[in-house]
C-alpha cells in the first residue's frame, strides 16, 4: 500500500472515531497528594461535563503512583478514566485533543512531535513562564489554543502570545456550598496560600484583639469538598489572602455560602471583584478590617442587604449550567475545526490518489 | 404571644436607683411583643415604685414581698409569678442588648433540645468602658467538652459564668430549684453547677446579648468587696466558692454553718 493510501486510511479512521465520539480529549493532571486544589477540581469538572455528554474524556497523569482525588472529591468523577503516560504507553491520535496545564510548561518541547489538538490552560498564570524555557511560545510546540478562567488572564495571554486563540472557561462555584438558615457560629474560616502569612494573621489578631480570643479560626485544608462547604457555612466570616489567585474560588464560595468575605486583592485583581466584601490592597490592614468586623458582628451587625444583593449578583455568571455549556462549546469547536482539517486534508490526498491512478 | 418573662429585682427606690430602673426598663421596651417585664420589689417600697412612670407600651407587672429584699429570694419569688415558657433575668443596673430577642429566638429555634442560653455579657465600667467580656470562653476551642456549651467539668475549674441576661426554660429550672439565698457571693455559680450536673444543657450564645456593669458602687457584688457590714476577706471568698462545689447536689438551700460545724 502506498504512503499517501495508508494516510488516507488513518484519516479515514480518525474521522470515525470523531463521528463516533471515540477520539480521546485527555486532560493532563498534576497529583495533589489527597490535597482539595481547585485547579484540580476544575480539570476534573471540565472532563466530567465532557463525560456526561457522551465524549471520550479521560485524565492523563504521568505515572502509576498518582494519588487520585477520591480523598477529597465526590465519587461522581470516579466515571473518569485515568491513564498514565509512563505505564500505560498512550497513543495520542491526530483526532484527540490534550489539555496542558500551565504547570507542565516544561513537557512542551517532548509534545512538539505529537499531533492532536493541543490546548494550554492557564489557573495560575503566574506559572506560566515558570518552567517554560526563556523566550519560547506555545506555538512552537503546537499549542495555539488556550483555555483560562479570568478576562484578565485571557488578556495577559494574549499580550504575549497573541497567536494564541484564548476562550474563557471559568470554575463552577458548586450547589453543594448554601446559606445556612443555622446562626453562625464565631468561627472564621481562612484561606491563605502562603502558611507563614497565614500563622502571622492569627497571632497579629489575638495579640490585637486579647478579647477576642475565644473565637477560632478554621483552616480550610485537608478537608473533602464537601465538609469544606459544611464547615465553611457555620463560620461568620472569610478571610482570604492568596496574591497569587488568578481566579479566586474561595471568595466566591464564601458568598455562595451567605459567608462575609475580608480579602487582600491579590496581584491580578479577580474579574469579580466589586463592593461584594471587604477588600484591601494592604495587607497590613485585614487584621484591622478583621477585627472591626469581628466585634460589629458580636454587637449584632448584620450585612447590609445591597452587599447580600452584590454578593448573589457575583455568583451568576459562575452556575454549572453555563460553565457546562461553555465546555461543550469550546471542545465541540476544537474537534469540529479538527475534523473540517482532516477533511481537507482527505481531499487534497484523495484527489492525488485520484490524479496517481 | 409573649413567651418570656424578664424578672427585674429592685430591692430600693431613690434618684439614682429610679435613673437607672427606667434605663433597664427602656431596653426591655422594643422587647414588648415577645416579653413581658415583672418587677420583684418589697412591699414598702410599692407607693415609691407605683409613682415611676414607665409607659404603657410594655406589660409590666408587679410582684410585692414582705421578707428582705435579697436578690436571690427576690428572683426566686418572681419565678414562682412566671407563667411563660422562658425567663430572664435583669439586674437593675444593666440593659439587654437591642439583638437580644432577635438571638434568643434564632438560638431557642435552633437548639430545640438547650434549656439554658446564656449570651456574652459585654462588662463596662461605671463611665461605661469596655472592661471584659464574659460568658464568651465557652466558644474558646477545646475549653468545654463540646464547644458552645457548659459543661459541669469545666465550671468546677473556672467560675467567671454571669447567669444575668440569660434566657432560660421556666419549667427546667423550676424543677431544679431556683437560687440559694443562703449562698453569697457564689449563688449564681452554684446554680450552674447544679444545672450542669442535673444535665440541664446549656449554650453560649456567641454575640453580645447584655451589658453588665461590673462594681457598679452600691452593687451587691461591690459591697462584698467594700462595704465593711457585709465585706467578704479573701478565706469568705474562698469558703463560698468551696460552698458552692458542696452545695450543687441538693436541689434545695440547706443550712450552710450547719454543714461547715
Amino acid at each position: 500500500m502506498s504512503e499517501n493510501l495508508k494516510n488516507i486510511e488513518k484519516l479515514q479512521d480518525a474521522l470515525t472515531r470523531i463521528d463516533s465520539s471515540e477520539n480521546v480529549i485527555y486532560f493532563l493532571c498534576y497529583d495533589t497528594k489527597g490535597n482539595a486544589r481547585a485547579a484540580v477540581k476544575h480539570i476534573y469538572d471540565m472532563a466530567l461535563i465532557l463525560k456526561e455528554s457522551g465524549q471520550n474524556a479521560k485524565i492523563l497523569v504521568e505515572d502509576n503512583k498518582y494519588g487520585g482525588v477520591d480523598t477529597w472529591l465526590d465519587e461522581k468523577y470516579n466515571v473518569l478514566p485515568v491513564v498514565s503516560i509512563k505505564d500505560d504507553k498512550i497513543e495520542i491520535k491526530i483526532d484527540d485533543v490534550l489539555v496542558v496545564p500551565e504547570h507542565y510548561s516544561n513537557v512542551l518541547e517532548q509534545l512538539s512531535n505529537v499531533r492532536c489538538v493541543k490546548v494550554m490552560l492557564v489557573q495560575q498564570k503566574e506559572y506560566m513562564f515558570e518552567t517554560l524555557s526563556v523566550g519560547a511560545r506555545w506555538s512552537d510546540f503546537g499549542f495555539d489554543k488556550a483555555i483560562t478562567t479570568t478576562e484578565s488572564t485571557k488578556d495577559y495571554i494574549m499580550e504575549y502570545f497573541p497567536e494564541s486563540l484564548v476562550h474563557i472557561i471559568p470554575p463552577i462555584i458548586e450547589d453543594f456550598f448554601v446559606e445556612t438558615d443555622k446562626p453562625s457560629k464565631p468561627y472564621i474560616a481562612i484561606s491563605s496560600r502562603d502558611r507563614v502569612k497565614h500563622r502571622k494573621l492569627i497571632s497579629e489578631f489575638y495579640l490585637k484583639y486579647p478579647q477576642l480570643r475565644w473565637v477560632t479560626f478554621r483552616d480550610m485544608v485537608q478537608m473533602s469538598n464537601t465538609e469544606f462547604a459544611d464547615s465553611l457555612k457555620e463560620c461568620f466570616v472569610g478571610v482570604w489572602m492568596d496574591d497569587e489567585s488568578t481566579f479566586g474560588t474561595f471568595p466566591l464560595e464564601c458568598m455562595k455560602s451567605g459567608v462575609p468575605v475580608i480579602g487582600k486583592i491579590p496581584t491580578t485583581e479577580p474579574d469579580w471583584l466589586s463592593e461584594n466584601g471587604m477588600w484591601t490592597y494592604d495587607e497590613n490592614k485585614l487584621v484591622e478590617l478583621l477585627g472591626t468586623f469581628c466585634l460589629a458582628w458580636l454587637e449584632g451587625a448584620e450585612l447590609e442587604a445591597e452587599v447580600k444583593d452584590k454578593m448573589k449578583d457575583t455568583l451568576l455568571p459562575y452556575q454549572k449550567d453555563i460553565t457546562k455549556n461553555n465546555v461543550l462549546n469550546v471542545f465541540n469547536s476544537f474537534v469540529s475545526k479538527r475534523k473540517e482539517s482532516i477533511v481537507t486534508a482527505l481531499e487534497k490526498l484523495t484527489t492525488k490518489e485520484e490524479e496517481t491512478v | 404571644m409573649k413567651n418570656i418573662t424578664v424578672i427585674l429585682p429592685v430591692h430600693k427606690v431613690d434618684d439614682d436607683y429610679k435613673l437607672m430602673l427606667e434605663n433597664a426598663v427602656s431596653t426591655v421596651k422594643d422587647f414588648h411583643n415577645d416579653v413581658k417585664l415583672l418587677i420583684v420589689a418589697p412591699s414598702k417600697i410599692k407607693k415609691q415604685l407605683s409613682e415611676i412612670e414607665l409607659g404603657n407600651k410594655l406589660e409590666i407587672i408587679y410582684e410585692y414581698h414582705n421578707s428582705d429584699s435579697n436578690f436571690c429570694n427576690q428572683i426566686n419569688v418572681g419565678l414562682q409569678k412566671v407563667d411563660t415558657e422562658w425567663f430572664s433575668i435583669l439586674e437593675i443596673d444593666d440593659e439587654y442588648q437591642k439583638t437580644w430577642v432577635k438571638l434568643m429566638t434564632e438560638y431557642t429555634k435552633e437548639y430545640t433540645d438547650v434549656d439554658v442560653f446564656l449570651p456574652i455579657v459585654k462588662d463596662v465600667d461605671k463611665e461605661g468602658n469596655f472592661t471584659s467580656f464574659t460568658n464568651e470562653s465557652l466558644w474558646a476551642y477545646g475549653f468545654t467538652d463540646k464547644q458552645g456549651y457548659l459543661d459541669n467539668e469545666v465550671l468546677l475549674e473556672y467560675q467567671n459564668y454571669q447567669i444575668s441576661g440569660g434566657l432560660y426554660k421556666t419549667k427546667t429550672i423550676v424543677d431544679n430549684g431556683g437560687l440559694k439565698d443562703n449562698i453569697k457571693l457564689t449563688f449564681g455559680y452554684e446554680f450552674l453547677l447544679r444545672l450542669t450536673h442535673n444535665g440541664v444543657k446549656i449554650l453560649g450564645v456567641p454575640r453580645i446579648g447584655y451589658r453588665h456593669v461590673n462594681f457598679r458602687e452600691d452593687s451587691l457584688f461591690w459591697r462584698y468587696k467594700n462595704d465593711d457590714s457585709i465585706k467578704l476577706s479573701e478565706n469568705e471568698v474562698k469558703f463560698w466558692l468551696e460552698t458552692a462545689k458542696k452545695e450543687f447536689f441538693y436541689t434545695n438551700k440547706r443550712e450552710i454553718n450547719a454543714i461547715e460545724n
